[in-house]
């Protein structure tokens, strides 16, 4: 019995580390490449430690553009056509953007629905909750050539503005406002305050939670979105990150993949600190209503 | 003076005054432009000359037209294949993690699995393709170790879409993975109990007491895996552009490159249409099935 029990306790790790080895040897491997010298990016067998630590593929993706322009040539060359600076600045502006209008915008939304009475409720809860349904793709046509017309084509503006009016965030902001009593509200009516003032110094801070749980989700997914910005966007001074990964991809030819690594992890830990600090939330919110992609 | 009436009227406006702005966001950028895409699938248009009535012509092309053909073929087949993939996986290491009892162990295999959910698939897909490259990959490489000769991942008709399976799966295993989790840990501690008694162990007990408490949550993750699948572009647009030949078309690639590329509105609305439809019937089957056969408590 006790013996066959270890058994069942070591094929358990085992298949757990196998997983856990094939889901982080990759990322590895991008970090340890991402130092190599040029002439190394390559080499097999695979190097699994950095040897060379050559810091200076992280100057040269960020930097190696505007240098250029100053006439100082960096370095593999390459990346001299991607202002990738630029790239870094642009996924930031849209990410804090479009989350900060999602969190506060949903929030007014989802304690309407959660709270407040007025005429067609359900009708337009409805609509929101029904528009949820209807994927991306979709809607992209319209939109594209709507944010065309009205001159906002090919700027973060375009990219951010429809972004805004989440349908999901106003759902999940909705759930987090009936969770809250309602006793409070009441105490608040007698004290004479305002429906206004009940939102804004009771509700709206203690719906806290929902906005971090929403405002994480939503960066998760913008700076990691790839489909509108390809499709919106197209100066690559108004790129966003993984279109600058895509395009240093593509302009690397025969120069050095060590560089490009370079740019991924860049990319990459903006969502690990994400990660690091609220995780919980993440997994919450995936929970809660795992319907965005 | 504070009266019902009043109380009621200020609240009716507060709320139409908070909902105004997400409202007519959504107006503006969901529900018009779903209708607006609608209309335009029963038309032809360019942007550049009028608009030309198609009736269900593009309807029609899409089952003519073989590319489309390839594209929805190999989408369904991408869905069905990572969602299978995804729960087997996501499900047996739930169930292993519960079996861990050290919380930092615990800690750490819920961390990993869930870290590339939050990477990029424009990202991920750029140094996968270099890892799967035929002559210089690292895959490739350690599988001539074991003797197994090189596989152009990306570069045959065969393999490139289940390389993009592997890929994607790679990266949403703890999707799947943290719902399992989630309802491991909700399960009735007395039906447990009761199955220790009776004696239930090994695979009997996961699959006649286990796998039946959670399949509410074995639909759901394939119901929402399904249609996260299907709308696949990231990984196929970056890693072959749908090649080698249409191997590795999906449907949305095949939206962008009617629309974005061809500059076919009418066409592209109607392929969007078409994968909507596909969803929309995911949804329902979800609605329907959770009041119907899966099992509650």
């Amino acid at each position: 019995m006790s013996l066959k029990l270890s058994w069942n306790k070591i094929l358990t790790y085992l298949y757990l580390l196998t997983i856990s080895t094939l889901i982080l040897m990759p990322i590895w491997w991008v970090f340890s490449t991402s130092l190599r010298l040029p002439i190394e990016s390559y080499s097999l067998p695979p190097k699994w430690f950095p040897t060379d630590f050559r810091w200076e593929n992280y100057y040269e993706v960020l930097f190696s553009y505007y240098l250029e322009q100053e006439g100082i040539f960096l370095g593999t060359r390459f990346t001299a056509n991607v202002p990738f600076l630029h790239m870094l600045r642009n996924s930031f502006i849209v990410t804090f953007s479009t989350c900060l209008g999602q969190v506060f915008f949903c929030s007014f939304a989802g304690y309407a629905f959660a709270r407040l009475e007025f005429p067609a409720k359900k009708t337009l809860f409805w609509i929101i909750m029904a528009t949820m349904m209807v994927p991306l793709q979709v809607t992209i046509i319209p939109v594209y050539i709507l944010i065309t017309k009205i001159g906002l084509g090919d700027s973060l503006t375009g990219l951010i503005l429809p972004a805004i009016p989440s349908a999901f965030g106003a759902f999940l902001m909705r759930q987090y406002y009936l969770r809250i009593p309602s006793e409070m509200e009441e105490a608040a009516i007698i004290d004479g305050a305002s429906q206004w003032k009940i939102f804004w110094k009771i509700y709206f801070p203690l719906g806290t939670p929902g906005m971090v749980v929403l405002g994480i989700l939503c960066f998760n997914f913008h700076w990691n979105e790839f489909f509108r910005p390809l499709i919106f966007l197209s100066t690559d001074f108004n790129f966003t990150v993984p279109l600058g990964i895509v395009m240093l991809r593509d302009f690397k030819m025969t120069g050095s993949v060590s560089v490009v690594f370079a740019g991924i992890i860049f990319s990459i830990i903006p969502a690990l600190v994400i990660y690091m600090f609220g995780q919980k939330h993440l997994i919450e919110g995936m929970l809660t209503g795992s319907v965005k992609g | 003076m504070i009266t019902i009436r009043s109380l009621r009227k200020e609240k009716a406006r507060l709320g139409l005054l908070f909902l105004a702005p997400i409202m007519s966001g959504i107006l503006i950028f969901t529900a018009g432009p779903i209708l607006f895409s609608l209309l335009l699938s029963f038309f032809y248009w360019d942007i550049f000359k009028p608009m030309k009535f198609a009736g269900l012509a593009n309807y029609q092309w899409l089952f003519e037209d073989e590319v489309a053909g390839a594209a929805f073929k190999n989408t369904i087949l991408f869905a069905v294949a990572t969602v299978v993939t995804q729960n087997i996986l996501g499900f047996t290491l739930a169930l292993s993690v519960r079996n861990i009892l050290n919380k930092y162990f615990r800690f750490f295999f819920r961390s990993v699995f869930f870290l590339p959910l939050l990477m990029s698939g424009a990202t991920i897909s750029v140094f996968m393709a270099y890892m799967f490259n035929t002559d210089f990959g690292v895959v490739n490489y350690y599988l001539s170790l074991i003797g197994i000769s090189q596989i152009a991942w990306l570069t045959s008709t065969q393999v490139a879409l289940i390389t993009t399976v592997i890929i994607y799966v790679w990266q949403h295993i703890g999707f799947a993975f943290i719902l399992f989790l989630g309802a491991f840990s909700t399960m009735p501690q007395e039906v447990l109990d009761a199955a220790k008694v009776d004696g239930a162990k090994g695979l009997k007990k996961i699959w006649h007491i286990y796998l039946p408490l959670v399949s509410p949550t074995l639909f759901f993750a394939s119901v929402i895996g399904f249609i996260h699948a299907v709308q696949v572009f990231d990984q196929p647009y970056i890693l072959t552009r749908g090649g080698p030949g249409d191997s590795n078309r999906t449907a949305v690639m095949l939206i962008y490159d009617v629309a974005f590329q061809d500059l076919e509105f009418g066409y592209g609305s109607a392929i969007a249409f078409a994968l909507f439809l596909i969803i929309f019937a995911a949804t329902l089957i979800q609605f329907w099935a959770q009041k119907k056969w899966v099992f509650y408590e």
